[in-house]
C-alpha cells in the first residue's frame, strides 16, 4: 500500500485574549430563539403587568403610611393595614404569583434547551468545538436561569428596594431584613423553575411538548394537590412545588395573610405543615431537574 | 516527519457486535483528501473518531497531535461540516455562524467580523440574512460550510458537503474546498460523488467493511491494480485494422480490439508508455491519431475495481 509524505504544523494555541467562557454563547442563542417567538413577548408582558400591580400596592401602601404617620392620622394606621397590608405580605404574593408567570416565559423560551438541541442534531456541531458537557450544562441553565432571575429574583429585589427608599422613616429598619428571605425565596423558585424546564427539555423529543407539560403538570399539580389537602390528604400538598414555595416564603417573611388585598390576590390559600420539608421537596425537583440533565448529556454526547 | 494533522493507528471501533472500523492506519496531512467508500462502509465513523465524539475500542486516533475526544482545546482547530442538517431553523445564517464561532472562544465583535467575512466567501454575503428555516438546500449547505471554516482552522471535515447544490453552487463549493487545501488545511472529504471528489483532489482514502482499502494518489494508485489493465480508445484516420497490428508489437500492449474502421481499443499495463508509444508509432506509420482516451484511468475505474474486491 502507498504511503504519501505528510506535513503538518501540529496544535497551536489561539493567539489574543483569552477565549471567552463558552457557556455564554450558549445562554446568548437560547435567549435569540427565545426572543423570536411572540410568546416569549407575551408572556413577557404579563410578567411586567404583575410586577406593576404589585409595585402599585407596595407605593400606594408605602404612600397611605407617611401620610397617615403625621400626628392626628397615626391612630388610623391599623384599620389601613388592614386593609393594604404589609410589605412582607406584597414581597411574598409577588413571589408566589410571579412564580406561575415566569413559568410561562420560562416554558417558551427554555422548552427546547436540549429537546431542540437533540432533534437537530446539534449535539454535533457543539462537541466538534473546544466544548466540555459541563460548558454545555451549564450554558443551557444559565441561558434559562438568567429568564426568572430577569422576571423573579431581580424585581423582587426592586420592590424591596422600592419599600425601603419609601417607608417611612421609623419603619426602614424593620424592612432592612427583608431583603434576604425576599430575594433568598424568589432565587429558590427561579432555581426550581429553571431545573424544571431543562429537566424536563432534557427528557423531551420536542419543544412543544416540554412547553405543555411543563406549564399543564404545574397548574394540574397545584390544582389537584391543593384538593388533595382539602379532602385532609395534607402530605399531597408537598407535591406541588408551587405550594412548597408559597409555604416556604410565607415562613421566610413571616407573611400572616390576613388583610383585605391579599385576600383579594388570587393562590393564596395557606401553605404546607412543614416548611422544612417543603424546602426539602423544592430540594428534590431541583435535583431531579439536574439529575434528567445529566443523564441526558451523559447519554447523547460521550465526548469528555 | 512532524505529527501529521490527522491520525489514526491501528483503530478499531464497535457498535456492539459489528465492528464499524477493522484495524486503520492512516495519517493525512495538508490538502484536500477524499474519503471514499459505500454506504455503511465507516466513513462518518472514521469522521467522528476524529471530530473526538467517539472514543475508538482499540488504538489512537490523534487531532493534530492530541487525542479529540479527551483534549476538548484541540477542538478549536477542527471544523466540522456534519451531514445530517442540524440547524436552528429560526435563526438567520449570520446569527447560526455567529453564535457557533463564539463556542470556538471568540469575543462577539471578533465572532461577527469573522462570520461577515466567511459569509462573503461561501457566496452568502446577502441571504445570509435569512431565516435558516427560508433557506433553499443549497444555501443551507454553504451555512453548514461557513460555520465550519468561520474560525479559521487547520483541520477541516467536511461530510457529503456538497449535497443539495445546485450546478453552480456545486462549481463555486468545489472551488472554495480546493482553496482551503491550497491554504494549507487539512481537508477530509467524504463523498459518494466520484466526479466532485476528483474534482476537489486526487488523493483519496478509500474504505470498506470498515477496512482501509487504499490510500494516496488516485493515478498511482490506479497503476498500482497490475491485474486490471488499462483500456484505450483510439479514433484514427487511415487503416486502423492494421494499426492496430502494429501496436500488438509495443511490449506494454496486451490486446488490440477493432471497433469500428476508424476505431481501436486496446488494453495497455502502462499507460504512461503507452502514451509515449502510440502516437509515435501513429506518426511512424502515418496514421492520424485524433483521438486517445482511456475510459479506467479515473477515479470511478479505482472505486468499481475496490468495490468489487471482496
Amino acid at each position: 500500500m502507498m504511503r504519501d509524505e505528510v506535513h503538518a504544523i501540529g496544535y497551536r494555541r489561539l493567539e489574543g485574549p483569552r477565549p471567552v467562557w463558552p457557556g455564554w454563547p450558549i445562554a446568548r442563542t437560547l435567549w435569540v430563539l427565545g426572543w423570536r417567538r411572540r410568546a416569549t413577548k407575551m408572556s413577557l408582558m404579563a410578567c411586567f403587568g404583575v410586577f406593576g400591580v404589585h409595585g402599585v400596592w407596595l407605593v400606594s401602601q408605602l404612600m397611605a403610611r407617611r401620610y397617615l404617620n403625621l400626628g392626628p392620622r397615626r391612630g388610623l394606621l391599623t384599620g389601613v393595614d388592614r386593609v393594604v397590608g404589609s410589605v412582607h405580605e406584597v414581597l411574598a404574593a409577588y413571589v408566589s404569583i410571579q412564580f406561575f408567570v415566569t413559568a410561562l416565559v420560562i416554558a417558551v423560551v427554555a422548552s427546547g434547551a436540549i429537546a431542540d438541541d437533540r432533534r437537530a442534531g446539534a449535539f454535533e456541531l457543539y462537541f466538534s468545538r473546544p466544548l466540555t458537557r459541563l460548558h454545555y450544562a451549564l450554558g443551557k441553565l444559565l441561558g434559562a436561569g438568567l429568564i426568572p432571575f430577569g422576571t423573579l429574583v431581580f424585581p423582587t429585589f426592586v420592590l424591596w428596594l422600592t419599600a425601603v427608599g419609601i417607608a417611612p422613616p421609623g419603619m426602614r429598619s424593620e424592612l432592612w431584613w427583608l431583603a434576604v428571605p425576599a430575594v433568598g425565596s424568589a432565587a429558590l423558585g427561579a432555581a426550581t423553575l429553571t431545573a424544571g424546564i431543562i429537566g424536563l427539555s432534557a427528557l423531551g423529543e420536542r419543544s412543544l411538548t416540554v412547553c405543555t407539560a411543563f406549564v399543564a403538570g404545574l397548574l394540574l399539580m397545584s390544582g389537584v394537590c391543593e384538593g388533595l389537602v382539602e379532602s385532609g390528604f395534607e402530605a399531597w400538598g408537598y407535591l406541588s412545588p408551587e405550594r412548597d414555595l408559597r409555604t416556604v416564603v410565607d415562613w421566610l417573611l413571616q407573611v400572616g395573610h390576613d388583610s383585605l388585598s391579599a385576600s383579594l390576590l388570587p393562590g393564596r390559600p395557606d401553605g404546607n405543615g412543614s416548611p422544612a420539608l417543603s424546602l426539602l421537596a423544592l430540594g428534590a425537583w431541583i435535583a431531579a431537574g439536574l439529575l434528567a440533565l445529566t443523564w441526558r448529556i451523559r447519554r447523547e454526547v460521550r465526548a469528555g | 516527519m512532524s505529527e501529521p494533522h490527522l491520525s489514526a493507528r491501528n483503530v478499531s471501533k464497535l457498535f456492539g457486535p459489528v465492528r464499524a472500523l477493522n484495524d486503520i492506519d492512516l495519517q493525512i496531512g495538508p490538502g484536500v483528501t477524499g474519503l471514499l467508500g459505500p454506504n455503511g462502509s465507516g466513513k462518518s465513523t472514521l469522521m467522528k473518531l476524529f471530530a473526538g465524539e467517539l472514543l475508538p475500542d482499540e488504538g489512537d486516533v490523534r487531532l493534530l497531535g492530541h487525542d479529540p475526544f479527551h483534549f476538548a482545546p484541540v477542538r478549536r482547530g477542527l471544523g466540522l461540516c456534519p451531514e445530517q442538517d442540524a440547524f436552528y431553523e429560526d435563526l438567520s445564517g449570520y446569527d447560526f455562524v455567529e453564535a457557533l464561532t463564539r463556542l470556538n472562544g471568540f469575543s462577539a465583535a471578533d465572532a461577527r467580523a469573522r462570520t461577515a467575512a466567511t459569509m462573503k466567501r461561501v457566496g452568502l454575503e446577502i441571504y445570509g440574512r435569512k431565516r435558516i428555516r427560508e433557506m433553499s438546500r443549497g444555501m443551507r449547505q454553504r451555512t453548514k460550510i461557513a460555520q465550519a471554516i468561520a474560525h479559521d482552522p487547520p483541520v477541516v471535515l467536511l461530510d457529503e458537503p456538497l449535497t443539495g447544490a445546485d450546478p453552480v453552487a456545486r462549481a463555486d463549493l468545489i472551488a472554495l474546498v480546493r482553496a482551503l487545501g491550497q491554504e494549507g488545511r487539512c481537508v477530509l472529504v467524504s463523498s459518494h460523488v466520484l466526479h466532485e471528489v476528483e474534482a476537489m483532489t486526487h488523493q483519496v482514502v478509500f474504505i470498506r467493511f470498515g477496512r482501509l482499502r487504499a490510500q494516496g494518489d488516485v493515478f498511482r494508485l490506479r497503476g498500482k491494480l497490475e491485474d486490471r489493465p488499462y483500456r484505450v480508445v483510439l479514433s484514427v484516420s487511415g487503416d486502423a485494422r492494421a494499426f492496430g497490428s502494429q501496436l500488438l508489437g509495443l511490449a506494454h500492449v496486451q490486446t488490440v480490439t477493432v471497433l469500428a474502421d476508424d476505431r481501436l481499443e486496446l488494453t495497455t499495463t502502462d499507460l504512461d508508455d503507452a502514451a509515449r508509444g502510440v502516437p509515435a508509432l501513429a506518426q511512424a506509420h502515418g496514421v492520424r491519431l485524433t483521438r486517445f482516451t482511456s475510459p479506467d484511468a479515473d477515479l470511478e475505474s479505482l472505486y468499481r475495481y475496490l468495490v468489487s474486491q471482496p
